[in-house]
């Protein structure tokens, strides 16, 4: 069969077996297989385990699974809470305080967890009921975290580069830094857009300054408690430097990183919030087993269709047909990323960095753009996947945690940040510098 | 991911059901056994770091007992993650539907998620028995036998396949 | 009429110059110019099987052919591991010489029961880098960190002294510029590919007495193999020895080019002595050797053969 047949097979094959509601890792691996038994015989099921063993079992993989136990770790402690309770002390008295808050606790929560539904959760648990309660409008509440907690997979660690890193080869280190000044960038337009956004639906909210007085009172009686628990927080967050310049400086490997930072994580929360009972231990380790299998099949049959996608020539037509347009390097940009973003409303993020990197990157250098500026673009479009349907992690996170605010309040409330991260694209495709400085400057 | 109320639904009662709560309870009991793979796996990391930077000695077999430990984890999970709806899917259509046509694709989605379990359970046992058979290592310095660490997939994807046909028998998915 | 397709996977960079990706393109080029209604299709840079996949995947027919360091399979194979073994080679000449002997028929016939077969013989030489001192005899990587390519290397640099990280070839760069590392122990060509030259004061290259050398043959499946018609298999042949002479020119140029890109970049170049050389022999024999021959069956007599080529 020829490979621009067999290619638009496999597209329909893929999207009928995801619509009806296949789980996504055995809808690709499912169509992998019949796609290899097809054009290459039986020998190809016999021979099946071994490619899909083989593929995962990987040491640079390792990473993801620890970052995630990192995260749940900080997660499952009040960290959240503290974090989000200082920012809110502080800027609780601006209008629109606290859901600028929220957009602050989710960043420096990112710079906390490697995965983006862990970050969504975190700071969602806490400031989805804190909003509402204080007359926020619904859509605003569920967006800005939702939209949050997007940051996770952009400021660093974040599992997505780990991936991008292994499958192009490109140093983990330098992705992870070039993350950190589009990550602020965004969240700068998120705290701007929520402001908007609660000036247009009339309300934001009940500041401190309009509540009661005893609450105000409280509050300054707990100014000393909230320093205490900002100061709890600190530990983490030099726990995650170090891990950063460990990478950075190439003295460890991120799974070495990783593995070391979980730990510590977990001791941290264990130590500092005395969680030492086995409840939340057991907490911890299944919130992060769950997601990290999740991801790890969705990775491990990603690879196999990636495999197959290369045995059926499919890879090598699709990029030669890329190649041999001979576009404009921007209009290329630009299709790229609407291939992305189409991408990413059906597929998680690390689904899609399996499946298309190692097909772009040869066109990406080709076309004279920077990898790692690249991998910053390629990942904001990934995270605007996270807020729209029909998967969105994120809003599954929403959901569960506010199951009484309708989808539509989520998505309307939700998609002027998507809006956001496109400005974010653009503004990335005049300024590349705000991608490529930090990591010069820091290694050359 | 925070779900702390993950919700799991009563099992009928008969055969059917008795085979539905073994299943449950023998998924719930290899989570189990994949977080302490994983922390396993997390100790090793740390203590090859330790050896390696802080006393400067040679390291061999951390590695690979990392990347071992940390994959069975994963495949002996997914059980786990199967019953406890953690596999991520688009249910937009099946969740428009209603009656018949919703439970016949939400079926025809079991089926094919569960062909595809079937299919990699017999992959992996075949690749177990060659590896155990045939007396493969890994052949690094450490170089352990390579069957041990293809059996967890082997276990994992057979209770995969074990729990999908639970979950379809329980007109869950 | 219908063209037969082999697919060949391997896992160096594609058109760039690599000299294992070179032979496989050349004989593609052959295979081609011979009209014989056969094609190889080459994937490059692990595009399609992953460097640890090809052996199984080869002798499957799932791959047609590979060039391929046959020290990955050694897991399968014990009997690969004599081709990464410390000074079984010592140079470019011996390496000819060791290709007809009695040494490469043992291992030649390994190949044959796993499912495969060589088209052409390319034995890769390497050396030894240092930020700390030269690596000649065994005493001077005492209390050194390195990085070796395989087991048996591992095994006699620790034997000899030294303490040991495994990684990639990758990660050396990184490793040796925080201090991870003192010295590493890899091929000519990746030295060269990985700018080492960056981050050591040390080069001993390969010389008359090199320690580290490689084999890295091309393969077809034995599958492929029968399926093909005899003036197919012709072409084939042809075509490997194309590649194996091209290699052969190529080979000691490896070298070279790594000697002059590191002189260049102020490093300093020495070789091993015999003396030298002696001293790490006796060394791998109680350690690599020794340990090889205990754990493979015909281990003893694979390295007597080794070492009785002259
Ligand atoms: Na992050
Ligand atoms: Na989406």
């Amino acid at each position: 069969m020829d490979p621009v047949t067999a290619g638009i097979l496999v597209a329909i094959g893929l999207i009928v077996l995801m619509a009806i509601g296949t789980p996504i890792a055995f809808a690709l691996g499912g169509i992998s297989l019949i796609a290899l038994v097809a054009d290459r015989g039986i020998i190809e099921l016999t021979y099946f385990g071994e490619t899909f063993f083989d593929r995962i079992a990987e040491f640079g993989f390792v990473a993801i699974p620890m970052f995630i136990l990192m995260g749940a770790a900080v997660a499952s402690s009040p960290t959240g809470r503290d974090l989000y309770r200082s920012l809110d002390l502080w800027l609780g008295k601006l209008p629109g305080g606290l859901a600028i808050s929220n957009i602050g606790a989710c960043s420096i929560f990112a710079a906390l967890s490697g995965s983006s539904p862990a970050t969504c959760a975190a700071i969602g648990k806490m400031g989805i009921p804190e909003m509402r309660a204080r007359g926020y409008p619904d859509g605003v509440a569920a967006g800005c975290i939702a939209a949050g907690g997007t940051l996770g997979i952009l400021i660093p660690p974040s599992v997505t580069m780990i991936i991008y890193g292994i499958s192009t080869e490109t140093s983990i280190g330098r992705l992870f830094i070039a993350g950190v000044i589009p990550g602020f960038m965004l969240a700068g337009l998120f705290m701007i857009w929520t402001l908007i956004a609660c000036k247009l639906a009339g309300g934001y909210g009940n500041p401190l300054a309009a509540t009661a007085e005893s609450v105000k009172r409280t509050i300054r009686e707990n100014v000393d408690a909230n320093l205490k628990a900002l100061v709890r927080v600190l530990p983490f967050l030099a726990v995650v430097l170090g891990i950063l310049f460990a990478l950075y400086g190439g003295v460890a490997t991120p799974s070495e990183a990783a593995g070391v930072g979980a730990f510590l994580c977990l001791a941290l929360a264990i130590v500092i919030y005395r969680m030492w009972q086995v409840g939340p231990i057991k907490l911890i380790m299944r919130d992060s087993l769950r997601e990290s299998v999740m991801i790890m099949l969705i990775i491990a049959s990603a690879e196999v269709f990636a495999y197959a996608l290369s045995s059926l020539f499919i890879t090598q037509t699709v990029a030669g047909a890329i190649a041999d347009l001979e576009v404009n390097r921007w209009v290329l940009m630009g299709v790229i990323n609407l291939f992305l973003l189409v991408a990413g409303f059906f597929l998680p993020p690390v689904a899609v960095i399996v499946m298309t990197a190692p097909i772009l990157l040869p066109i990406i250098l080709a076309a004279d753009f920077d990898p790692y500026w690249f991998a910053v673009v390629l990942t904001i479009n990934l995270e605007i996947g996270l807020i729209t349907p029909p998967v969105g992690l994120n809003l599954f996170i929403i959901n569960s945690i506010a199951p009484d605010i309708s989808l539509r309040d989520v998505l309307m409330g939700s998609l002027p940040y998507a809006l956001c991260m496109i400005l974010g694209i653009v503004l990335l495709c005049f300024f590349p510098g705000l991608a490529t400085w930090l990591p010069t400057l820091i290694m050359g | 991911m925070e779900h702390s109320h993950i919700h799991v639904a009563a099992a009928p009662k008969g055969i059917v059901g008795g085979y539905i709560r073994l299943m449950d309870r023998l998924s719930s009991a290899t989570a189990y056994l994949a977080a302490m793979l994983f922390v396993a796996g997390v100790a090793a990391i740390c203590h090859m770091v330790v050896v390696r930077y802080a006393l400067g000695m040679s390291t061999s077999w951390q590695t690979e007992f990392t990347v071992f430990s940390v994959t069975a984890a994963m495949l002996l999970g997914a059980p786990y993650v199967l019953l406890t709806g953690g596999h991520v899917a688009v249910t937009v259509l099946p969740d428009s539907l209603s009656g018949l046509p919703r439970r016949l694709m939400r079926l025809t989605a079991s089926l094919a998620g569960l062909a595809f379990c079937a299919a990699l359970t017999y992959a992996s046992w075949l690749y177990v028995f060659e590896a155990w058979h045939g007396g493969w290592t890994t052949g690094s310095v450490w170089n352990p036998p390579l069957w041990p660490a293809l059996l967890p997939m082997a276990l994992g994807a057979t209770l995969l396949t074990l729990q999908y046909i639970a979950e379809i028998l329980r007109g869950e998915c | 009429s219908a063209q037969t397709v082999l697919r060949a996977s391997h896992q160096f960079p594609g058109g760039k110059g690599d000299v294992r990706d070179e032979m496989v393109q050349l004989m593609a080029k052959q295979v081609a110019d011979a009209d014989v209604d056969l094609e190889i299709q080459v994937h490059p840079g692990e595009s399609l099987f992953g460097a640890q996949e090809q052996w199984g995947a080869l002798v499957r027919g799932r791959l047609d052919m590979t060039a391929l360091p046959l020290d990955y399979a050694s897991g399968r194979h014990p009997e690969f591991s004599a081709t990464l073994m410390p000074g079984l080679v010592r140079s470019h000449e011996r390496a000819q010489r060791l290709n007809d002997s009695e040494f490469m028929n043992m291992i030649k016939d390994v190949i044959q029961e796993g499912g495969a077969r060589v088209l052409a013989d390319a034995w890769l030489a390497g050396g030894f880098a240092s930020s700390q001192n030269c690596i000649t005899s065994p005493d001077t990587v005492e209390g050194q960190t390195m990085r070796a390519a395989g087991p048996a290397f591992d095994e006699m640099l620790e034997t000899a002294g030294a303490s040991i990280a495994s990684m990639p070839s990758s990660e050396i760069y990184t490793a040796m510029q925080t201090g991870v590392l003192d010295g590493a122990n890899t091929s000519s060509g990746s030295f060269v590919s990985y700018r080492i030259y960056e981050q050591v004061t040390c080069l001993t290259a390969p010389g008359e007495n090199a320690l580290w050398f490689m084999y890295e043959p091309i393969l077809i499946s034995e599958q492929s193999w029968s399926k093909l018609n005899e003036e197919q298999q012709q072409a084939l042949i042809e075509a490997g020895k194309a590649a194996e002479e091209y290699f052969t020119a190529e080979a000691a140029n490896l070298d070279t080019k790594m000697v002059e890109v590191f002189k260049e970049n102020g490093v300093e170049v020495v070789t091993m002595s015999p003396e030298d050389y002696d001293a790490w022999l006796e060394i791998a024999k109680q350690s690599s050797y020794k340990t090889f021959a205990e754990n493979v069956p015909n281990g003893q007599a694979l390295i007597d053969a080794a070492l009785a080529v002259e």
